[in-house]
């Protein structure tokens, strides 16, 4: 970890003087693309005028609401899914056919029945996690293997304890590394989301900097969403580590 | 268990930290009426400083595109709006229930093409490029006619929709070839040496109308008496601007944020009118006619139902 933090260091320091000496030599306009001095003192100042603050939590408020319901849904609903073969293939056509359609292509709903402000942003958000994550957990669920639930049918386990017992903690795992993956389209999806008719959060903050033409301001608001899409993805990676998702790396 | 505890701490903490945030939004009663940072919405920003009605009982909502706002009117978010009159046409022939109010501003409608390759004649726009800011608004019309007028064959000439402010812009980069646009951001091309006005619209269309204000019928039937304020007290601005528009470009750029020298200009230069600004039947029967000549209505609805207020 000691040895991760100092690498990291000098990698960055040195993406930086990169970015400087390039658009230095080449002499690209500041409104063209910012030198890293000033995307410095743009985020500086957003810092000092508390910008910075009330838009992050504006963003992860969001982010978090949209992503938690999605999760207390999708995933009970993915299990079933998994389990149920008619509904499987009554739900299954559906929810394919609705999962590769870009949350974004919502908007107009949206706004028309969310009106402006956090809700229609959290129904987009919800939206691009939704159906990922009964995609995911009815392939991890499909995935036990038969021999744990011969297991716990010989054990005369019934109903909703298999699911608690043996499905839920099986296909954990999978489900684990679905949330991961769609936290991080969540997180993509809220920038696109605030650029529409809201006052807060950071694609507001690009959208508002971008119509006051201030590319510096920009540059820093992607500086930030890149620092807390790391950060996320950082704290459900150590969900991984838990014991009971750890066994199945074990079998590898 | 601890991962679950974990992610319940964080829905806790993040909500909070969410609604202790200054200006999170409670109970709503104030009218919110949506407008674009354009002189055509001048009125509202000079009323919200001049009239303490407006200051209590009126929150103005700030948009950046049409199709934005169009979802908002639709939706009933917003209880009126400064919102451009073709749209507002359509509207009322899709059902929605709104009525027409006031206009916004008359004239002030710029048809901009680029100094570095100029246009001299409209039929040299054949093969061309230009921008309007959607297809529902009497700019579009207004081209289509002028196009139309001089025999120009409208399938050669590339129609773009662009948000207004990204127009000054594109005409720079040499993505489009020109644009026709409400002000300010006609003059905008021009401050930047961008562009030059090819012809101001209120000489082919005397008294042009872009935005009108619209309001929902819901809300006026909830408080009609506070609608009323708000409408009267909006078409009161207009006069008081005629007289005053320096200091009404100031009110305007500090409440558009965008430069005073820029909104001043449009406004000392007094091609933009703000008198005569009550809703004409016959006008709008004039556009909804050329709505239908160019594809973009079946029929015109009846607009005296829409211009009946009780």
């Amino acid at each position: 970890m000691v040895l991760k933090k100092a690498g990291l260091f000098p990698i960055v320091l040195a993406i930086l003087l990169l970015w400087h000496l390039v658009t230095a030599a080449l002499n690209v306009p500041e409104f063209m693309f910012p030198r890293p001095l000033s995307v410095a003192g743009a985020l500086w100042e957003m810092l000092k005028n508390g910008e910075l603050y009330r838009n992050s939590v504006s963003s992860l408020f969001r982010v978090t609401v949209g992503f938690y319901l999605a999760v207390v849904t999708a995933i009970p609903m993915g299990l079933l899914i998994g389990r149920q073969r008619c509904l499987r293939t009554i739900l299954n056509p559906l929810v394919q056919f609705l999962r590769p359609i870009s949350p974004l292509a919502w908007i107009p709903m949206a706004l028309m029945w969310f009106g402006i402000g956090d809700k229609p942003a959290i129904f987009l958000i919800f939206l691009s996690s939704f159906f990922p994550l009964v995609v995911f957990t009815t392939s991890s669920v499909l995935n036990i293997r038969t021999t744990y639930l011969r297991v716990a049918e010989n054990f005369g386990l019934k109903g909703f304890k298999v699911y608690m017992k043996v499905i839920l903690p099986a296909a954990l795992p999978e489900i684990i590394t679905a949330l991961r993956i769609t936290l991080g389209t969540a997180w993509l999806v809220i920038v696109a989301a605030e650029m529409i008719a809201v006052k807060s959060g950071l694609g507001y903050l690009i959208i508002d900097a971008r119509n006051s033409l201030r590319m510096d301001m920009v540059v820093a608001g992607m500086v930030v969403i890149g620092t807390v899409g790391l950060i996320l993805d950082y704290m459900v990676r150590l969900l991984e580590r838990m014991p009971s998702v750890e066994w199945s790396r074990m079998r590898r | 268990m601890l991962a679950v505890a974990g992610a319940i701490f964080w829905l806790v903490v993040i909500s909070l930290l969410r609604f202790t945030l200054p200006g999170a939004s409670h109970h709503e009663t104030r009218l919110k009426v949506g407008f674009l940072p354009i002189t055509c919405h001048l009125l509202l920003p000079v009323a919200m400083e001049r009239d303490e009605f407006f200051r209590k009982h009126v929150l103005p909502v700030k948009y950046t595109s049409w199709p934005d706002m169009i979802e908002s009117v639709k939706g009933g978010e917003l209880d009126a709006a400064l919102i451009l009159a073709p749209i507002a046409i359509s509207m009322m022939d899709q059902g929605v229930p709104v009525k027409i109010a006031l206009l916004g501003h008359r004239n002030g409608t710029g048809l901009v093409v680029s100094s570095k390759r100029p246009i001299n004649q409209v039929k040299e726009f054949e093969g061309k490029t230009v921008a309007i800011p959607i297809r529902y608004s009497t700019q579009n019309i207004a081209l289509l006619s002028l196009l139309e007028k001089e025999h120009v064959d409208m399938q050669r000439v590339t129609r773009v929709e662009l948000p207004p402010p990204d127009m000054p812009s594109a005409l720079a980069s040499g993505a489009i070839d020109a644009y026709i646009v409400g002000e300010p951001y006609a003059t905008q091309a021009r401050l930047m040496g961008v562009g030059t006005i090819f012809q101001k619209i209120s000489s082919i269309w005397p008294g042009f109308i872009s935005s009108i204000l619209i309001v929902r019928k819901d809300a006026l039937k909830k408080n009609p008496t506070q609608m009323d304020s708000f409408i009267k007290g909006l078409y009161l601005q207009g006069q008081w601007i005629e007289n005053n528009r320096r200091l009404a470009a100031d009110m305007g750029a500090r409440f558009f944020g965008l430069s005073k020298r820029l909104i001043e200009t449009v406004l000392m230069e007094k091609e933009v009118s703000y008198r005569n600004i009550l809703p004409k039947k016959e006008e709008f029967q004039a556009i909804g006619k050329k709505m239908v000549r160019y594809g973009l209505l079946t029929k015109v609805p009846d607009i005296e139902v829409y211009l009946k207020w009780y």
